[in-house]
């Protein structure tokens, strides 16, 4: 009778259990990544993943979201784009259809204009790192930028270069396409306006790999600087290599993206050595280390800096459904975006909201300089 | 004669599926399939003069940018911007067709990989027409007779239409006396012309057509993606077309639509894996060229020489 009376009290003590545990362990928050996780620009799209990824994991270590009383785990998936729209619009739809995610991260400038319309249409936040001004306009309600665009902080980068670097002679390099052009095109215009002298602005096609004839024209137009602009890290590194092959002593500067360590690693130490790069992580800081740690374990390399910009902005995000009190309503989550901002980026610094239409989420940004082949923080970009 | 009837129906079968399982997804999924089962019909047309073009994701391309910069410059309604951009990118063969096609072979497919990557430099490089890189953004949906495309589904049902209408044009050619001469063309040039066929002309007229379909094709992805760049028309989307032919089988005009259904949905079954995404989609392709060598079409016809 005893031991039915207690299995009969176990029973309900483990249905009880099991209703209470079904009461606080709510649905979890879905958070989709569209990304190229695969080809040329993996290492961009890994480091989204991972970062929003961290932060989720971060967040369910500590209990999960609390929305209500309820306690929301944060669940990532992750979806390749391939960097192709189609790819991209698949993988929307799927997160939106089969997963119930209400909230999508965006690298590629292709995918985040091709899902612009839906977003909008469908009610989804969709937080991005394309910074073509095509992205948000007067219509966007449910789109926020995660990154500082080039517009934003080549000013003050270009101040800090005037201020602290003796050299005023420069040639613009640039690949010749649309990027290039209006790459080419700001930069001439900032130099100038600080005084300096651009004596030549030289384009190259995308492929190619022999720069010696550009390297020797402009090594004739007499210049100290060679501003890289939006020349893709890799092109960099066999700039600057070759350049130095052929005699030019001069300063480097890119402006136009990151991506030191690759110009290192193409160019080798000593070519490198002085190059001035705008740089969205300190990879000497203690917040970076840490997410560098956690990617480590999970992809096994280093992650590139974009890891920063992500995790920052998963931040921003999950602290925002916390402030609107409704994971389902994305409406009431951008606008709480307002609200919960400015918070700490992990690296130290403010995280804050300006931009286009109050929709871009500004980031610190910093000058580095290449010495003995690592990147040194030399200023943050105000 | 009773198998190629079971792959109708399995087909038939196959295109009811999103209204079965239905969502977006499964819908979108769905009208990729139907955008891609006319690409891989134009280059079933030009392997039946016996030449492998490697310009279908130009025309495409000519085909998508035509018609959406019809209704967006010149403000021409969406569908007959589809059929225009289709006609555009016809006339473009037209012109090239009868220099490019007096070359044959491997030379032939080098020709059509330069037109393509010309043409793909024209979109990039053309940016006040094409909005280089950074593409165009914004196109409107499709619509006819004052009804907007505005769920997946419309783009389903319309894409489902010109598949069977590209299919059912195809399949009356191949059985026609022009499919005949095309056979002749491809198995023996020489007798062929002996025998009085203009083959420059006739291989003309394979190419304008196949440039027609794919163009409107094109036309079709434009409307519904709403962003064009010029990533999507690259050579390689030239390459998935001849693994859709060489999977589904390229001696019958069964054969790419089968090849679409297959490949079109396969990443997408793959989703889950992931990080071995390529892999898996690299080794399932192997094992099917190995088993199925001549295509999955042989499980529902009798197997054609060549």
């Amino acid at each position: 009778m005893n031991i039915r009376k207690l299995a009969v009290q176990l029973l309900v003590g483990i249905s009880l259990t099991g209703l209470s545990i079904a009461g606080t362990l709510a649905e979890p928050i879905k958070i989709g990544v569209i990304a190229p996780l695969t080809g040329a620009g993996a290492q961009w799209g890994m480091a989204a993943a991972e970062g929003v990824k961290i932060l989720a994991a971060e967040t369910n270590a500590n209990g999960g979201l609390d929305i209500g009383g309820e306690k929301h785990q944060v669940e990532v998936i992750a979806y390749d784009d391939k960097y192709q729209a189609a790819d991209a619009v698949a993988a929307y739809n799927r997160l939106l259809n089969i997963d119930g995610a209400k909230y999508v991260f965006l690298v590629a400038s292709a995918s985040t204009l091709a899902l612009k319309q839906n977003l909008e249409g469908d009610a989804v936040l969709g937080l991005t790192a394309s910074v073509t001004d095509k992205a948000i306009d007067e219509g966007s309600n449910f789109m926020y930028r995660m990154l500082r665009p080039p517009v934003d902080y080549m000013p003050p980068f270009l101040d800090w270069v005037r201020d602290n670097v003796k050299e005023r002679r420069v040639a613009i390099v640039n690949p010749n396409d649309e990027t290039g052009w209006s790459q080419a095109q700001l930069t001439e215009r900032l130099y100038k306006e600080r005084g300096f002298e651009v004596l030549g602005i030289e384009l190259y096609e995308r492929a190619q790999q022999d720069f010696a004839p550009m390297v020797t024209k402009i090594q004739g137009l007499n210049v100290d600087i060679v501003e890289l602009g939006s020349t893709s890290p890799a092109t960099a590194g066999l700039i600057v290599r070759q350049a130095r092959d052929l005699g030019y002593p001069g300063l480097f500067i890119k402006v136009g993206g990151t991506g030191a360590e690759a110009i290192v690693a193409g160019a080798g130490n000593e070519a490198a050595e002085g190059l001035v790069n705008v740089i969205f992580a300190d990879r000497q800081n203690e917040g970076f280390r840490n997410l560098a740690t956690e990617y480590e374990k999970a992809v096994g390399q280093q992650p590139n800096e974009y890891i920063v910009n992500f995790y920052d902005a998963a931040n921003v995000l999950v602290q925002a459904i916390q402030k609107a009190g409704d994971a389902d309503d994305a409406a009431k989550v951008a606008a709480a975006i307002n609200d919960v901002l400015p918070i700490k980026s992990v690296q130290g610094g403010d995280l804050t909201l300006r931009g286009a239409g109050n929709r871009e989420i500004m980031a610190p940004v910093y000058v580095g300089i290449i010495k003995g082949g690592q990147v040194a923080v030399v200023a943050e970009v105000k | 004669m009773r198998k190629t009837y079971l792959a109708y129906l399995i087909v038939a079968a196959l295109a009811t599926l999103p209204w079965v399982v239905g969502g977006r997804y499964v819908f979108h999924v769905a009208t990729m399939i139907t955008i891609m089962i006319p690409l891989a019909l134009s280059l079933n047309l030009m392997l039946k003069v016996g030449q492998l073009s490697l310009a279908q994701a130009a025309f495409m391309g000519i085909g998508a940018y035509g018609a959406v910069l019809l209704t967006m410059r010149l403000d021409f309604p969406p569908m007959l911007s589809v059929f225009a951009g289709g006609l555009l990118a016809a006339a473009t063969a037209a012109i090239c067709g009868p220099v490019f096609l007096r070359i044959k072979g491997v030379y032939f497919a080098l020709l059509t990989f330069a037109f393509g990557q010309i043409v793909n430099l024209v979109f990039q490089e053309w940016t006040s027409l094409f909005g280089g890189n950074s593409g165009i953004y914004g196109i409107p949906k499709l619509s006819v007779f004052g009804m907007r495309f505005s769920t997946t589904q419309h783009y389903y049902l319309f894409g489902l239409v010109f598949c069977a209408v590209c299919y059912v044009a195809l399949r009356l050619l191949e059985r026609s006396e022009i499919g005949r001469i095309f056979q002749a063309l491809k198995e023996d040039e020489t007798l062929s012309r002996s025998l009085g066929s203009n083959a420059l002309a006739w291989r003309v007229a394979a190419f304008v057509g196949s440039a027609l379909i794919a163009g409107i094709a094109g036309g079709i992805y434009g409307f519904y993606i709403g962003f064009l760049s010029p990533d999507a028309f690259t050579f390689w989307l030239s390459v998935d077309l001849i693994v859709m032919n060489v999977v589904g089988g390229a001696t019958s005009v069964l054969g790419p639509v089968l090849g679409a259904i297959f490949i079109v949905p396969l990443p997408e079954f793959l989703r889950e894996a992931r990080a071995f995404q390529l892999l898996i989609y690299g080794v399932v392709l192997i094992i099917f060229l190995v088993l199925i060598k001549d295509g999955l079409v042989t499980l529902f016809e009798r197997r054609k020489p060549g």
